[in-house]
């Protein structure tokens, strides 16, 4: 009861309000772009939150993440383009249905099984965060290290079949966060007698650089192609009669999204295929998947939207985030002082419920929103890619300017992008680096301060239950997925001779 | 026997040059009387370590793919699926992205001195016709709209001083 008082008194005297109803908005119009995932619309606004209150700023941010996953679902159900990974789930049976004349069909679908999604996510965002967060209570300095290290182990699950990139990106990420004057005594290090960068390198700079302008180098190379097809539709809402025939489907999907959500590294795009797959096997329809149904679009959906507030489950209790999107949200509370564990329910009751009240408008208001920014929505996907590209550009060189009036840090943004560039076209992925980079203080401090109780003896992270359970799970991650890198290895290989042998 | 070098292993080779600068630096990190057990330059040492290791990893992963397929007689992965004028539509993919970054860097260079609207108009004008958009008179209309529309939101908005250039000293 205390919580919903003070979240509805943050609602009530903060512009928390405005800004989950402009961060939705925001983010129905990043998602609904063509290659601006959710995390480019989040790293777009980040510059902009940076001088404001830190509630209205995360709400701002996660509201943006809500919006984002609805808006991916309208180019792919009206030009089978997804603006986002998770909408390419999406994109079968909703370009199917537009194909047939329900494109507006489709879209209503869209928009209520992401609200229904958004709602199940929220409910389980807000029930379990705080008792999960209490755990950490009992968190000593290896303990917090053992956390850190565990965050970083997700990148073994995060990387597929390419383990040892995913640890070089986690290595360098680390090694940025070394820059700057050391935490602990004082010293200068990797500053090269720059005094932009004493104070590190924030970020900000890094995740921008690293997400929107690699991704303008990306649209940059690609030929223009065959001109754009004009679309125009309007939302067509379920009726109540279709909208319970859609139940079960939009269940799955959001049990599916609720257990992704929270899992490290799962993120909406395998929650959306996992749902419309587990929807179609549970389906008396089953056959019309693929062919225009909407049991395909509702189960997808709900699943991502779910997604979008159980994937802060792990930011908000131990500051694990799962995936581009929950990083970014990290970054943002630590660029305003927050801390993520229990002392956060503790300390700032106000940010966390205010949090909480502000999602819970951006979920509401995702209904009504989703209605009035179609029309804006696809009138920018209908806008020529050079135009929506160069303003991106203007946007973020903009947006960075505005943080420190530093023209240095737009060349650092610049400087990121073009070795985010190098890292697509290498296989390096980006999370794992950006993983490091925003856990490699919680990690450094806590191992050098947890030596300094011990003289230096590294027994304190074996006797600490806490740490030394930690650290084993962290291990088991990274032995688990070495082992099915060299399985992958080997198949790999025996692929190969099968086709030397075959030739 | 391997026809090609494969790619990974140049990866590999250039992320232990990397350690090996980063190792550099951390050395040269100075010695203060505030450290405790550990030092400053502990962490980037162990991590330029760790770094090396991974390199070498990457190098032994992809020598070893590649050699088993060598022994069975596949074609080496390196030169399987590229063809000439796929390496070249390649390169002037990579080209033209780095492409973004020199016209950003040339937008760098120029704001202080020219100022934000000019600047930032002349930005979204030769990165949209780079791009693909038709050089035409709209282009450079277009994007001067823009850029006095990003100024009244960024300096009349939100109050944030963007760099007046020879506007100022025009007494614009």
């Amino acid at each position: 009861m205390e919580g919903i008082s003070i979240a509805f008194e943050v609602m009530t005297t903060s512009p928390a309000v405005f800004a989950a109803m402009l961060g939705v908005a925001w983010g129905i119009v990043g998602g609904a772009l063509p290659g601006i995932s959710p995390s480019i619309t989040m790293a777009l606004l980040l510059p902009f939150t940076y001088d404001m209150d830190p509630i209205p700023a995360i709400v701002l941010l996660a509201s943006t993440y809500v919006g984002a996953e609805y808006g991916g679902s309208i180019p792919a159900i009206l030009i089978r383009t997804p603006g986002t990974n998770a909408a390419a789930a999406t994109a079968v049976d909703g370009y199917e249905m537009q194909k047939q004349g329900r494109g507006g069909e489709a879209l209503g679908i869209s928009l209520v099984s992401g609200v229904t999604g958004g709602a199940l996510g929220y409910l389980f965002l807000v029930i379990f965060t705080e008792p999960l967060a209490s755990v950490a209570l009992a968190f000593s300095f290896p303990a917090y290290f053992a956390l850190g290290v565990l965050g970083l182990s997700v990148i073994a699950s995060l990387s597929g079949d390419g383990l040892v990139k995913g640890l070089i990106a986690g290595i360098v990420g680390l090694m940025i966060a070394t820059v700057g004057t050391d935490p602990l005594s004082g010293v200068g290090r990797f500053t090269f007698g720059q005094a932009e960068l004493l104070s590190g390198i924030p970020f900000i700079l890094v995740m921008v650089g690293l997400f929107a302008v690699s991704e303008l180098m990306v649209q940059a190379g690609k030929p223009e192609g065959e001109k754009k097809q004009t679309v125009q539709t309007r939302i067509q809402l379920p009726t109540f009669r279709n909208w319970r025939k859609l139940w079960r489907s939009q269940g799955i999907g959001g049990g599916i999204g609720i257990f992704e959500g929270v899992m490290p590294g799962a993120g909406g795009s395998i929650a959306a295929f996992m749902s419309y797959n587990e929807a179609r096997r549970w389906s008396s329809v089953a056959d019309n998947y693929g062919k225009g149904e909407p049991e395909g679009i509702a189960a997808p959906e709900t699943a991502n939207n779910a997604v979008a507030n159980t994937a802060l489950v792990p930011v908000l209790s131990f500051g694990i985030p799962g995936s581009n999107s929950t990083a970014i949200l990290l970054g943002g509370l630590l660029i305003h002082g927050l801390q993520p564990g229990p002392l956060l329910f503790q300390r700032e009751q106000e940010f966390v419920y205010g949090l909480f009240g502000g999602l819970l408008v951006a979920n509401i208001s995702l209904f009504l929103i989703g209605i009035l920014m179609l029309t804006p929505a696809i009138w920018l996907v209908n806008r020529p890619k050079p135009y929506l590209m160069a303003c991106i550009l203007a946007l973020v060189f903009s947006g960075i300017y505005s943080i420190n009036h530093s023209v240095f840090d737009l060349y650092v943004v610049l400087i990121c992008g073009a070795l985010g560039y190098c890292m697509r076209l290498m296989g390096f992925p980006f999370l794992p680096m950006v993983l490091g980079l925003v856990l490699g203080y919680l990690i450094e401090a806590n191992y050098r301060r947890a030596l300094e109780l011990t003289g230096g003896s590294h027994s304190i992270f074996i006797e600490d239950p806490i740490a030394l359970g930690l650290l084993t799970v962290a291990a088991l991650f990274v032995v688990g997925s070495a082992a099915r890198d060299v399985v992958a290895t080997r198949k790999a290989a025996r692929a190969r001779e099968a086709e030397g042998a075959g030739s | 026997m391997l026809h090609r070098v494969p790619r990974d292993v140049w990866i590999g080779l250039a992320v232990i040059a990397g350690a090996g600068f980063y190792w550099l630096g951390a050395d040269g990190i100075p010695i203060s009387p505030l450290d405790g057990a550990v030092n400053a330059a502990a962490m980037p040492k162990a991590l330029a370590l760790a770094l090396a290791v991974l390199g070498a990893l990457l190098i032994i992963r992809s020598l070893s793919v590649e050699m088993m397929a060598a022994r069975a007689g596949a074609a080496p992965a390196a030169a399987q699926s590229l063809s000439d004028e796929d390496r070249r539509a390649n390169r002037i993919k990579h080209l033209r992205a780095a492409g973004v970054v020199v016209i950003g860097a040339g937008y760098l260079l120029i704001v202080t001195t020219v100022g934000y609207i000019i600047s930032i108009a002349a930005l979204i004008t030769v990165l949209a016709f780079y791009i693909g958009a038709k050089a035409d008179w709209r282009l450079p209309a277009t994007a001067l709209g823009i850029a006095v529309g990003f100024y009244v939101i960024f300096v009349q908005f939100l109050g944030i001083p963007l760099p007046p250039g020879i506007l100022q000293a025009l007494g614009v």
